[in-house]
């Protein structure tokens, strides 16, 4: 199986015509949708970074629902978890959203429901791998950096005058002005402003 | 003492015994007049034995003439109530004759008494003692001899005329023996006589006068026929007494037996009577002959309206034997079947109410053909609670029933849940392929079809939790039995993988049909999966399996084994398994295992557990198969 270049939402029960009417109602949405018979089957075959939402349901033969949550989380997958079950469960329900499940829908399903659930689960997985790329890419900008570059970025965010960075770093002045216009250069930051939101990010202020 | 003393006496003693004998026999019976005839007569020789020996003894003339005189009195006697023993006795003699010898006695007694010498001798003139020839002392006496002599021999003629009559009439009338033993009397009588005036005739005087024997031999002569007539009388008597006891006795007896009869009879009536079932005789036409008080309590009708009416008024049926090979008995409405053969048949009371019977049939083979003794018992009350207590094991069943459906509600739900989840899901991604432009009318129909099918399966579910929950009568059809434990598989299959056990069927392909009721019959293996299911909660999981088996047992039987792998049945819990209200789980009532034996036992089948050497407990039950029970 290769990664979807899509984000997917991945479909588990083991029903088998629960997973064929979940699977139209939401690729009626146009979303991609692959289905799984069981749990095991559903851990076997995933990408641990794929993009996209699961849809569990909660109570099924051998590793149910919550199982299959605390099993995805330790191979370090990061994908929105939807609950839906036959019973309100309710410990098992607190359980699941206290490991991060995004919702938790009862059986029989309504439509609007799941698709706004899903909608809302893909966000939140696009939003979290969105934040995700940009700091790599400040990271991988910081990584170009010369080390007398970083320590000019350091003085710049910590809002220190070129004067000032000169004096710290036992530079001359117009070599800080030379060395704070090739690191805005490569850092991409048009403004200082915008140069301490990248530090911010990448969560180097405070270093 | 010389021998003419013991030969007298012994004479006189005989004659005297001989005349005791008749006097007796005379006192009791006054009619018996030859009877005292013959004892005068016999008296008569007795004296006349004294007497003479008497005579014979003297040694005087006067003193013989004395016993001379008083010799006649014995012999008149003797003589006189002799002829007319004769005549009385035998009815024989002539009468003039007997007159005659009687008056001539009286004369010669009269000569006797009042003239101065005895009738025989006018003077005695002497007593010659001579010696016998043996050498005995004898007196003899000698004299003129007196005319009256002639008396006497007149006498004696007219005896002699008159007996030989009497022997002669005799002999005709038939009595030739005793007419013999008459004409022997009177030879004897007449040869001794003869012989010994003849002897002292001619001189020869040394003898003895014999009169005495010639006495002797006349009495028993003519006695003779009479004491063979008493002793022949007293022989009868004997007899008829003893045969008059014999016939008292067969009297008693024949009254004995008579009410013996009448007793058995009156006890057979009582026992009939007193029958607690009702008692009905029909004759080989089928009339009722005899009824008891209960038939009157059953049907209604007095005993007078039962009489000689057919058997079909009570029962409409007839009285039908269950053995087939007597179609004569049949068609007249009869059973001679086996004793004691019971049958269930409806019967009539006089108000027209219909009364369920047990009616029994007892043939009677008596001389007037077979009657049939019919045993009826009102079954009114065997019925009604028969049914009560088949409605109380339903209830029961049911009551049990919910109780597993509540076990299993969570369950059940999620099963209704399932297709009615994927209706909706389906539902709402037709309304979106329909809204889309153009609609996806190909995946809508898809859908649709999907659609039927999943309510189809959601109605399933729920006609599957009706039948459960169904409290209707008890259905019994020709089940298939692989499909009943399938059908309890999806069931429980929720609930099963919800507490982690796995479940194996394993049913024979050859499978017979049985008979039950498919609620029951799925009732009792729904509580045996589930018991088999709890009994493994403390087992881990990968070892929860429990299996089902069904196959043919032997006999028409086919049976079904549910077995787990729990830790078994404790032997303290083995005794009370099958009693109600006995549990040993937490929440349950005690009813489940009580209801399913009764259920199994009502099937004609059996239930009953063991324990698995390798740990775990089986619990089996029998069905029999439908071919059998048909």
């Amino acid at each position: 199986m290769t990664v979807p270049a899509r984000e997917t939402v991945y479909v588990v029960d083991d029903e088998p015509a629960v997973v064929k009417s979940l699977y139209r109602l939401l690729s009626s949405e146009g979303f991609l949708v692959e289905t799984f018979a069981s749990p095991a089957e559903f851990l076997e075959r995933v990408d641990p970074v794929a993009s996209g939402c699961a849809v569990l349901d909660l109570a099924m033969p051998r590793l149910d629902g919550l199982a299959l949550q605390k099993a995805l989380s330790a191979r370090g997958s990061e994908l929105p978890i939807l609950f839906v079950t036959g019973r309100g469960d309710i410990p098992k329900s607190v359980e699941a959203m206290k490991m991060g499940a995004v919702d938790f829908l009862t059986k029989p399903v309504d439509g609007e429901k799941l698709l706004g659930a899903v909608r809302r689960a893909l966000e939140m997985d696009r939003a979290r791998r969105g934040t995700r790329a940009e700091v790599a890419e400040i990271r991988r900008r910081l990584s170009t950096l010369t080390p007398r570059e970083r320590e000019v970025l350091e003085g710049v965010v910590a809002g220190r005058l070129n004067k000032q960075i000169a004096g710290d770093l036992g530079a001359a002045l117009k070599t800080v002005k030379i060395h704070r216009g090739r690191m805005m250069e490569k850092m991409g930051a048009g403004s200082v402003a915008e140069l301490v939101r990248q530090a911010d990010r990448a969560g180097i202020r405070k270093a | 003492m010389n021998w003419i003393s013991y030969v007298w006496t012994l004479s006189a003693g005989v004659c005297l015994t001989l005349a005791v004998i008749h006097l007796v026999i005379w006192l009791r019976r006054r009619s018996a007049t030859a009877n005292l005839l013959f004892a005068l007569a016999a008296l008569g020789a007795a004296l006349n034995a004294f007497v003479e020996m008497w005579m014979l003894k003297t040694t005087t003339v006067s003193g013989y003439a004395d016993t001379l005189r008083a010799s006649f009195v014995p012999i008149a006697i003797l003589v006189v109530s002799m002829v007319w023993y004769v005549r009385n006795y035998f009815g024989v003699g002539r009468r003039p004759l007997a007159v005659a010898v009687t008056a001539c006695w009286a004369l010669v007694l009269a000569v006797d008494a009042f003239a101065p010498h005895s009738p025989v001798f006018s003077e005695i003139s002497g007593l010659q003692v001579t010696w016998t020839p043996w050498g005995e002392r004898l007196a003899v006496v000698r004299g003129a001899i007196s005319p009256w002599h002639n008396v006497i021999h007149l006498a004696n003629i007219a005896l002699f005329v008159f007996v030989a009559d009497a022997a002669i009439s005799l002999w005709r009338r038939g009595g030739r023996r005793q007419a013999a033993w008459m004409a022997a009397g009177i030879a004897a009588v007449f040869l001794v006589a003869v012989l010994q005036d003849q002897l002292l005739d001619v001189g020869f005087e040394r003898i003895p006068y014999m009169m005495t024997f010639v006495y002797l031999v006349m009495v028993a002569a003519l006695g003779y026929p009479l004491t063979a007539s008493v002793v022949r009388e007293m022989e009868m008597a004997r007899r008829l007494q003893a045969s008059e006891a014999e016939l008292r006795e067969s009297q008693k007896r024949a009254i004995r037996a008579a009410a013996a009869a009448e007793r058995a009879e009156e006890r057979f009536r009582l026992v009939v009577e007193g029958a607690s079932s009702a008692m009905v005789m029909v004759d080989p036409e089928g009339r009722i002959t005899l009824v008891n008080a209960r038939t009157e309590a059953v049907f209604g009708y007095p005993r007078e309206e039962l009489i000689g009416v057919p058997i079909e008024t009570l029962i409409p049926g007839g009285l039908r034997s269950e053995e087939p090979g007597r179609p004569d008995a049949q068609s007249a409405g009869l059973g001679a079947g086996a004793p004691g053969a019971h049958q269930e048949q409806p019967g009539r009371r006089k108000n027209g109410e219909e009364v369920p019977l047990d009616v029994g049939l007892t043939p009677i083979r008596s001389s007037e053909g077979v009657f049939t003794l019919a045993s009826i018992l009102d079954i009114t009350e065997r019925k009604r609670s028969e049914l009560e207590l088949a409605r109380q094991r339903d209830e029961m069943a049911h009551l049990s029933r919910a109780a597993i459906l509540g076990e299993l509600s969570g369950s059940l739900a999620h099963e209704l849940n399932q297709p009615l989840s994927a209706i909706l899901s389906n539902a709402q991604a037709a309304q979106r392929f329909m809204a889309r432009d153009p609609s996806n009318l190909e995946e809508v129909r898809e859908i649709l079809k999907d659609i039927v099918e999943q309510d189809k399966l959601a109605g399933e579910v729920i006609r599957r939790l009706r039948l459960l929950l169904t409290k209707g009568e008890v259905n019994l059809q020709t089940l298939d039995l692989s499909e009943v434990i399938l059908d309890v598989a999806k069931l429980v299959r929720n609930d099963l993988a919800h507490q982690g056990v796995t479940m194996s069927t394993d049913l024979a392909p050859d499978l017979p049909p049985v008979r039950g009721d498919r609620v029951q019959v799925q009732q009792v293996l729904l509580n045996l999966v589930m018991n088999g299911c709890d009994a493994m909660a403390d087992v881990e999981s990968s070892q929860r399996l429990l299996a089902v088996r069904a196959g043919k047992n032997g006999g028409g039987l086919v049976q079904v084994s549910v077995a787990d792998r729990g830790c078994g049945i404790s032997p303290e819990e083995f005794p009370r398994l099958f009693e109600p209200f006995f549990t040993t789980k937490s929440k349950g009532l005690g009813l489940g295992l009580a209801v399913c034996r009764s259920i199994v036992e009502a099937h004609e089948g059996r239930l009953w557990a063991e324990n698995d050497p390798g740990g775990g407990a089986t619990f089996h039950f029998t069905l029999p198969a439908a071919g059998e029970a048909a």
